[in-house]
């Protein structure tokens, strides 16, 4: 074990291997929750339904089997790209398939806000422990802490938006746009095809969905990244650093904040299950076609198939999330090593 | 590091040393003025706990504000229960004629399109959302503790602790690794809407946050020395666990449930706005559900929206000033650095 | 002697801790003289080290506060000095030592990150001097002849990530040759075999010793005209200690740099230092050449000290110490801050806080630099 890159390699593959059990617990428990929890899942999916049709569609769907047979069908069906149909009828894979590169460009987006914003906020308040702005960071922060994801996202997208003159949904003012969406991604698919008016535009409707959701999750890496900083400020480091001569901007931002970014990664994971979950709300209130919104109308709609499909995806997103973050965690610290 | 920080366990409380004495009746005087210098030590020890907590609070004027809060809404949910004539202006959903009124001092929130009050209304919520918070959070503290301080304390390999350990970790790893919001949305779609749905799905997904927490704590505090010594001193494990590890486990699981009263309302008006589990207007008005409700007119009547937004606002932001304010003083890690950043020695000169 | 490197009057510096006030100083006067060595010693928590960083304004304000007293670096009073201009200061004029080789050189960085930074700051400044004090004379020649043509091979670093990055240095090093070769020279005169492979270290793989050589090379690549040693082998092992002063007696012999060295350690002061001043609760209360105050201390405190010495033990191996601890700084007794450990405490020693350093001139040919604080110096006997 050490650093070199095989080290690396073999660590990612660790981790990738961590995957199966986790897919096969996330496979168990939405098993549990749509076969075995209830009675007759029909009678949840169809409310309406009488009970000859509700017997009907318990053999359609297979559920009068045994419980183990229904599971492996389940399992096999999944592993097997089978992710079933929409009420209407419309397969569920190929439709997350082109939905996911829009949810992973408005998270990454708002990743970013809450990079260039979360964490240079929590090294100020820690620069002003105890002091206003320490008090204003958090007042900030805890604001955005204690906005339930769907209070922001209506009201920036109705009171905010408008007020701004920025765009409240899509990814472009007119659809579809004049080049091949290649990526499914608003901005890249413009930039592939030269277009910086288009980009441009993009760009301008990403603001506000990514500022939402950043803005809402920005808590906890401000906080992490405000409390590490005071655990590193009185270390001598620091002062050797301002003895070199260095401006305080430098030691700040160079010296004492490498370090406390150590910590600060650790919680991105957890970050990343907020941002995924904030989709949901932030994608339908925006419009964005990602499988937030696709997730949204799928457990409103009683399209199990499709609810099940996005929970499995938002778990491999935090999985590789968590996953990333360590890496990160090791590229930033040099006494890591990769285990 | 962190363990490192923590400070030593509180001295054995006082009614043990009572215990140590069968018979106070039969001691000489002077015993018995022991007795009662005890007695008085521990009045003492208790006016010094409420007020270092108080000054505690006063250190930071931000804590001390959620702390205030708190107590204003633990109040006003109570009277909303017990008393409702005296929170509420008029019975919930009790339609009229006023229509779309802006706030006034009739309606100090206004009325929605029905003509009903939504002051009232917002204040009728409260209790449910609070509840929910509390038993939430509360049972997911005291299932999600245990599991993390057994996983914590009898983790050692190759043992049956150390496998029930593996299992319990491996399993809230599984489940944290879904976003919680979504499992518990699609929990909460599939086993049928209701608001006892609502609960469980949230309960499913906010356990292993706790587990992970206990078991982090007891790692950091199994190895101190107290703990090895009244093991030493051949205290029984179960009694080391109860006494020494829990005690000292307790403060940052307490302080973290304070946080999450408010992160567990937020989840749960989000279940409500997107399931619609309880469709406004219910019996029990719910403020996810207004919120749902009344976003069309959002643009038109900003308050019909914001009122209830405000109310969740102001409910979360209380518990997450008060939790964050106190997670802050009572850190170990970023009290010491609040420490050193002064000067070390000084500040620790003030302390004694 | 010409001017002053450093002249500190009269300087006071309290604490302020929540409704708590801490006298951490008071009325501290020293000066340090071009090429001179000035070694301060008390016990911990005597105010030495709040003294060291208050010289260079590195105490975090609040909770420090001035209260009285100016800090004169090279002709210029600091503290009246704009905070964004002491960067200037610092390094080219001011360069520190820390106590801690653990915490004291960054983590996240390579050595010769570290070391080359501090050598770009100075050359920056040499290329354009900016109307800040810094020392007029070059202060020292580091270099004992030509350095060694340094032969790093990119071989020597493995597939790992430090080694691509050490070799992506090593590429970048024809465009920094010159930074390169200095920040090796600066670890030669610091003694450390094998510059090459060190500068491409992290701290965390080098031991406590190496670590504060580091130190020492970074702070000289400065070429500060004034070096404050906070304790610097406080923390170390008992050999790697005695491998650090040498190292540093040498350095000084060759660096000609004017030193502040702060330490607990009398034998440490005595063979480094040319004036000694001696700190007890925030007071400096004694201050001389170092042969002077050794041999005549002129306050009890500091025969106290000379006594307890771990160095002298007396013949049934038993230690003297000073009866009493250290006041808390918040309640400093009345009088002589002393006076309560005194042995040749009189009841005025309880209400006179005694006289501000004043020259004691008892001994004949004593040197009128000998100070003390005490009402009744001339009856301090020197310990056997």
């Amino acid at each position: 074990m050490g650093r070199s890159l095989t080290d690396l390699a073999v660590f990612v593959a660790k981790r990738l291997l961590f995957l199966i059990p986790v897919l096969f617990g996330v496979i168990v428990i939405t098993f549990f929750f749509t076969h075995v929890a209830v009675s007759n899942p029909c009678a949840v999916w169809f409310p309406r339904a009488k009970a000859a049709q509700l017997a009907q569609c318990a053999i359609t769907f297979g559920l009068h089997q045994p419980l183990y047979v229904q599971f492996f069908k389940y399992t096999a069906n999944l592993i097997d790209g089978n992710w079933g149909n929409s009420p209407a009828g419309v397969p569920v894979l190929p439709v997350i398939a082109v939905a996911l590169p829009a949810t992973l460009e408005l998270v990454l987006a708002s990743l970013v806000l809450m990079v260039l914003i979360g964490i240079p906020l929590g090294v100020v308040a820690a620069q002003y422990s105890g002091r206003l702005g320490d008090h204003l960071v958090r007042i900030f922060y805890l604001s955005g802490w204690a906005t339930p994801t769907y209070l922001g996202a209506v009201v920036a997208a109705i009171l905010v938006g408008p007020f701004l003159g920025l765009p409240t949904g899509g990814e472009y003012t007119s659809t579809p746009p004049p080049f091949a969406q290649v990526t499914h991604m608003s901005v890249v698919d413009a930039l592939l095809a030269g277009n910086l008016p288009w980009a441009g535009d993009a760009i301008v409707h990403l603001i506000l969905p990514a500022s939402v959701l950043a803005f809402v999750n920005m808590g906890i890496a401000t906080r992490m990244t405000r409390s590490s900083m005071l655990e590193v400020l009185p270390l001598d480091f620091v002062n050797s650093a301002r003895m070199k001569g260095l401006s305080e901007f430098i030691v700040l931002y160079k010296h004492a904040l490498r370090n406390a970014l150590i910590s600060t990664t650790t919680v991105l994971g957890v970050t990343a299950g907020g941002l995924l979950s904030g989709t949901v709300v932030v994608e339908e209130v925006f419009a964005w076609p990602g499988i937030g919104s696709y997730a949204f109308s799928a457990i409103t709609g009683y399209n199990f198939s499709g609810t099940i499909g996005v929970v499995i995806v938002f778990a491999i997103g935090v999985v590789i999330a968590n996953m990333i973050a360590d890496i990160l965690y090791g590229v930033l610290d040099p006494r890591v090593e990769w285990r | 590091m962190a363990g490192s920080g923590r400070p030593p366990p509180p001295a054995a409380p006082v009614d043990d040393a009572d215990a140590r004495e069968p018979y106070p009746g039969a001691l000489p005087p002077a015993r018995r003025s022991a007795r009662a210098d005890a007695v008085a030590a521990t009045a003492d020890k208790v006016r010094r706990g409420v007020v270092s907590f108080l000054r505690i609070l006063w250190a930071n004027p931000l804590s001390f504000v959620g702390f205030a809060l708190v107590v204003v809404i633990a109040v006003m949910a109570l009277l909303a229960v017990v008393a409702p004539g005296l929170v509420l202006l008029y019975p919930p959903n009790q339609l009229s004629t006023a229509y779309h009124q802006a706030p006034s001092w009739a309606h100090p929130l206004g009325t929605d399109e029905l003509g009903r009050d939504i002051y009232s209304n917002v204040v009728a919520a409260l209790p449910i959302d609070l509840a929910i918070g509390f038993s939430v959070a509360g049972i997911s503290l005291v299932a999600g503790g245990a599991l993390g301080l057994v996983a914590g304390y009898w983790d050692r390999p190759g043992t049956l602790g150390g496998a029930v350990s593996v299992t319990i970790m491996r399993l809230a790893d599984i489940f944290l690794s879904f976003p919680s919001l979504v499992l518990a949305l699609a929990i909460a779609a599939s086993i049928g809407r209701t608001v006892d749905g609502a609960i469980v799905a949230v309960l499913v997904t906010w356990w292993p946050y706790y587990v992970r927490l206990a078991r982090g704590e007891v790692l950091s505090v199994k190895h101190q020395p107290y703990v090895m010594a009244a093991r030493a001193a051949g205290v029984r494990e179960g009694r080391i666990l109860l006494r020494h590890v829990l005690r000292n486990v307790l403060e940052p699981l307490v302080v973290y449930f304070t946080m999450d009263v408010g992160t567990v309302i937020v989840v749960i008006s989000t279940i409500f706005y997107v399931v619609q589990v309880l469709p406004y207007p219910s019996a029990t008005p719910e403020w996810g559900s207004m919120i749902q409700a009344y976003q069309p007119f959002l643009s038109t009547y900003p308050w019909m929206v914001l009122a209830p937004g405000l109310a969740i606002f102001v409910t979360v932001l209380a518990f997450s000033l008060l939790g964050d304010g106190l997670r802050d003083i009572l850190d170990p890690r970023s009290r010491r650095a609040q420490a050193e950043a002064g000067s070390a020695m000084l500040v620790r000169r003030a302390e004694e | 002697m010409g001017e002053p490197v450093l002249e500190v009057e009269h300087l006071s510096i309290d604490y302020v801790v929540g409704a708590g006030r801490f006298h951490a100083l008071t009325d501290v006067s020293l000066r340090v003289d071009p090429g001179r060595v000035v070694g301060i010693v008390g016990e911990t928590g005597c105010g030495k080290s709040t003294l060291a960083r208050a010289i260079p304004r590195l105490l975090p304000q609040p909770p420090a506060e001035v209260t009285g007293g100016r800090i004169r670096f090279l002709g210029t009073d600091l503290l009246s000095y704009p905070a964004w201009k002491l960067p200037f200061v610092r390094g080219t004029g001011i360069g520190m030592i820390f106590q801690e080789p653990l915490n004291s050189l960054n983590p996240a960085y390579r050595v010769y990150d570290q070391v080359a930074e501090a050598i770009r700051i100075r050359r920056g400044r040499d290329a354009s001097p900016k109307d800040v004090p810094r020392s007029r004379v070059e202060p020292f020649d580091y270099s004992r002849g030509p350095p060694p043509v340094s032969t790093s091979s990119a071989l020597a670093h493995p597939l790992t990530v430090g080694g691509l990055a050490a070799r992506s240095a090593e590429r970048a090093k024809s465009a920094r040759g010159a930074t390169w070769d200095e920040a090796l020279d600066f670890l030669r005169l610091v003694r450390i075999n094998d510059p090459e492979t060190i500068l491409g270290l992290y701290p965390h793989e080098l031991s406590g010793g190496m670590r504060q050589r580091i130190m020492i090379a970074m702070a000289l690549s400065g070429r500060p005209a004034l070096l404050i040693a906070d304790e610097p082998t406080s923390a170390l092992d008992v050999t790697i200690q005695a491998q650090v002063l040498t190292l540093m007696k040498e350095l000084i012999e060759e660096v000609r740099t004017s030193i502040l060295f702060i330490t607990h350690d009398l034998g440490v002061v005595a063979e480094m230092a040319d004036e000694l001043g001696v700190m007890y609760a925030g007071h400096l209360v004694e201050y001389g050449p170092v042969e002077e105050v050794f041999h005549h201390p002129r306050h009890p405190y500091t025969a106290a000290l000379l006594k307890s010495s771990p160095r002298r033990y007396k013949a049934d191996g038993a230690l003297d110490s000073i009866p009493g601890a250290v006041p808390n700084l918040s309640r400093l007794p009345t009088g002589c801050s002393f006076h309560p450990r005194c042995v040749l405490a009189r009841p005025e020693c309880a209400s006179d806080p005694g006289p501000p350093l004043v020259p004691v001139g008892t001994t004949p040919g004593a040197p009128a630099t000998h100070l003390s604080a005490c009402l009744f110096a001339s009856d301090v006997e020197a310990p056997p």
